[in-house]
């Protein structure tokens, strides 16, 4: 892997967030050639054509990623406002591209985003496992898919009741099924469907200040962020940074990018999960910062009074979920050690005895031996640490070497390719690790019973 | 070259850390004397039947690899879920580990004899590792019995064998033209990459430009 030279991105802010969006419509582009490539697709004659068609688009919408490299990472770079424009213009050419993904006619295998919320469900949190339906339309459905259909019909005038079956159907972009760390997304609506089932908006309108979409918007960000942290934070804020850009054109609204990238910011910070109001506070935090610096209004009395309602939230997703299994700041440490070095983080290594080289060589009957091996077990990862420790290398080791690559004297492709390499590789890892930790539960749990 | 037993293995895992093989889900049931089981991966790609007569190899990339998807078809499975293997059937999958060898480490695949004995071979050909190999092992996945055999993730139908020997100086991660190098997944064959094609695509060429030139 390449070395990255480029000084850690420790927040983004208003210097470094056009370099950071550049890295997620890069990814996003990068993602988006690799599904017009699969040949399952090439080998039938509406696919390649499609595909043909499709590519001619994503080499547009790299030529203006390319004219923006200069203007993004050269030493001195340009108003934020107009390189964020710009970018704005490449995100829409590709959402464009990515509308028509459906038109290739393929069926899109799940692969691994299917085991993803069972994994979470083996860990124990009582969650309904959802039904994936990889989908990229403009218009799709972004909740339950079954709720909204009967509600999109009854303003046609037809009552539907809901099905027999209590498992959500759920849509997942099409490009995201390459990307593990988008999937943390997924829990969003995910977690709107625990809301609603649990009415746990109604029990928190007593105690909240809050309108009734304030809250109930609260209540999703508190279950999801219980369920895997704050990753669901940044899946959500890097897809909002993207859409926010594709959907502003000139000018970009500045205080409304910044609030896209909050989240994204607050993904940064190394720790624990705490609780609720923990986060909320470092977000809060973190949206002083940028909104000073990016001329936005003061919301601290706002701000102060969903802190509140964040605290009363806390105690009532505590009650109904376990609380994600996080990992500490020296574990993040060794997961993102891991991936730079190319491998997976499904488990964390075991700690060993001081005294364990000895015990092993001495171990030279089976009695001996075995119980040198008790102290030998891998610590097997929970999704919401592979995600955290995903999250925190994306940060630390892709954006800076996006960077470093883009700002290279070098042709397009010749600093685009080694990216996909690495954004590639990044999400195999990923999915290895979601995969074989899935597995390993699965077998130690009934060793464990 | 000699065989690794049980505790130098756990030696190059967990102290001297060069060799990785993760996740091991329980130490104590994989190690052998001289080897480590390693378990299905939760990925396969089955073959199947297509209307195209053969596959080409000496058509540009692109046709062939489309060519070649014609033919396949790939599966995540759940570790609660099985995947059939029917008798006859062909199938590729990999292990669930991880696996990175040193520089003067090399490993054979080889089966288990609970499976042999069900008829299942889990490699053909490709059954040893390289020095300095990175990623997962893919298992080449044959039902040569006449029952179907239900396959889940997580299940030991292989072992590990280690042997020393002098480190190489072109290991695996290094060596040119490396096909299959750091693969996560169970991937296709990439025959048509070997460079032999390149020459007979040549020596067409040669060929043809030699019949429609002029005549002495």
């Amino acid at each position: 892997m390449q070395n990255v030279t480029m000084p850690y991105i420790e927040r983004t802010n208003p210097g470094t967030l056009p370099a950071a969006a550049f890295a997620e419509v890069c990814e996003r582009l990068i993602r988006t050639q690799s599904l017009l490539a699969d040949p399952h697709h090439l080998s039938r004659k509406q696919g390649s054509a499609m595909a043909r068609l499709l590519q001619a688009g994503l080499h547009a919408v790299g030529r203006q990623l390319d004219a923006l490299r200069r203007p993004i990472f050269a030493p001195e770079p340009d108003e934020p406002a107009r390189t964020l424009s710009g970018l704005g213009i490449a995100s829409a050419g590709l959402r464009q591209v990515q509308a028509h993904l459906g038109y290739l006619g393929s069926r899109w295998p799940l692969g691994t985003s299917d085991l993803f919320v069972r994994k979470l469900v083996a860990e124990g949190m009582p969650l309904p496992v959802p039904t994936l339906c990889p989908v990229d339309l403009p218009e799709a459905t972004t909740g339950e898919i079954g709720a909204e259909l009967r509600e999109r019909l009854l303003e046609a005038g037809l009552w539907t009741a809901p099905p027999a079956s209590d498992s959500p159907v759920l849509v997942i972009p099409t490009t995201d099924l390459l990307d593990p760390l988008t999937w943390a997304a997924v829990l969003y609506p995910l977690a709107a469907v625990v809301v609603e089932r649990q009415d746990l908006a109604s029990r928190l309108r007593g105690p909240s200040r809050l309108d009734e979409d304030g809250v109930r918007r609260l209540c999703v960000a508190g279950v999801a962020a219980r369920l895997v942290g704050e990753a669901t934070f940044a899946a959500r804020a890097s897809k909002a940074l993207v859409a926010r850009l594709g959907g502003e054109s000139a000018g970009s609204d500045l205080g409304l990018l910044a609030q896209a990238s909050e989240p994204y910011a607050l993904s940064l910070e190394t720790g624990g999960y705490g609780s609720l109001t923990e986060c909320f506070r470092r977000r809060l935090r973190e949206q002083g910062a940028l909104g000073s610096a990016w001329g936005r209004q003061d919301r601290d009395a706002e701000d102060q009074e969903a802190l509140r309602d964040w605290s009363v939230l806390d105690d009532f997703v505590a009650a109904g979920l376990p609380a994600p299994q996080l990992p500490t700041a020296e574990d993040v440490e060794r997961l993102v050690a891991l991936l730079a070095d190319g491998r997976p983080i499904n488990a964390l290594p075991p700690l060993l005895p001081s005294n364990f080289g000895t015990r092993l060589e001495e171990g030279a009957d089976a009695d001996r031996f075995y119980s040198v091996l008790a102290h030998a077990g891998e610590r097997p990862c929970s999704l919401a640490t592979i995600l955290a420790g995903g999250w925190q290398y994306k940060m630390r080791h892709s954006l800076p070497l996006c960077a470093t690559l883009m700002a290279a004297d070098r042709a397009w492709n010749d600093a685009l390719e080694p990216y996909a390499a690495h954004v590639h590789e990044r999400s195999a890892l990923l999915q290895q690790s979601i995969e074989g930790a899935y597995v390993q539960q699965v077998f130690t749990r009934w060793k464990d019973q | 070259m000699s065989i690794l037993n049980e505790r130098q293995i756990l030696r190059r895992l967990l102290i001297d850390a060069d060799v990785v093989v993760t996740p091991i889900v329980d130490l104590a049931t994989q190690l052998g004397p001289t080897s480590l089981d390693v378990r299905l991966g939760t990925r396969f790609q089955a073959q199947k039947r297509s209307a195209l007569p053969y596959i080409e190899p000496l058509q540009d990339e692109q046709a062939l690899r489309a060519d070649l998807a014609a033919y396949t078809q790939d599966y995540v499975v759940l570790p609660t879920e099985p995947y059939v293997l029917h008798p006859g059937d062909f199938a590729l999958a990999c292990t669930l580990e991880f696996i990175r060898l040193p520089a003067d480490l090399s490993a054979r695949l080889e089966g288990r004899s609970s499976w042999g004995r069900l008829g299942l071979q889990i490699h053909s050909t490709a059954g040893f590792i390289d020095p300095g190999f990175s990623g997962v092992i893919t298992f080449e996945l044959s039902n040569l019995g006449k029952v179907p055999i239900p396959l889940y993730p997580g299940l030991r139908i292989g072992q590990l064998c280690f042997y020393t020997g002098e480190a190489s100086a072109i290991p695996y991660r290094t060596k040119k033209l490396t096909k299959y190098a750091g693969r996560i997944a169970p991937m296709g064959s990439a025959f048509y990459l070997d460079p032999e094609y390149r020459a007979i695509r040549h020596e067409q060429q040669a060929e043809q430009d030699r019949a429609d030139g002029p005549v002495n």
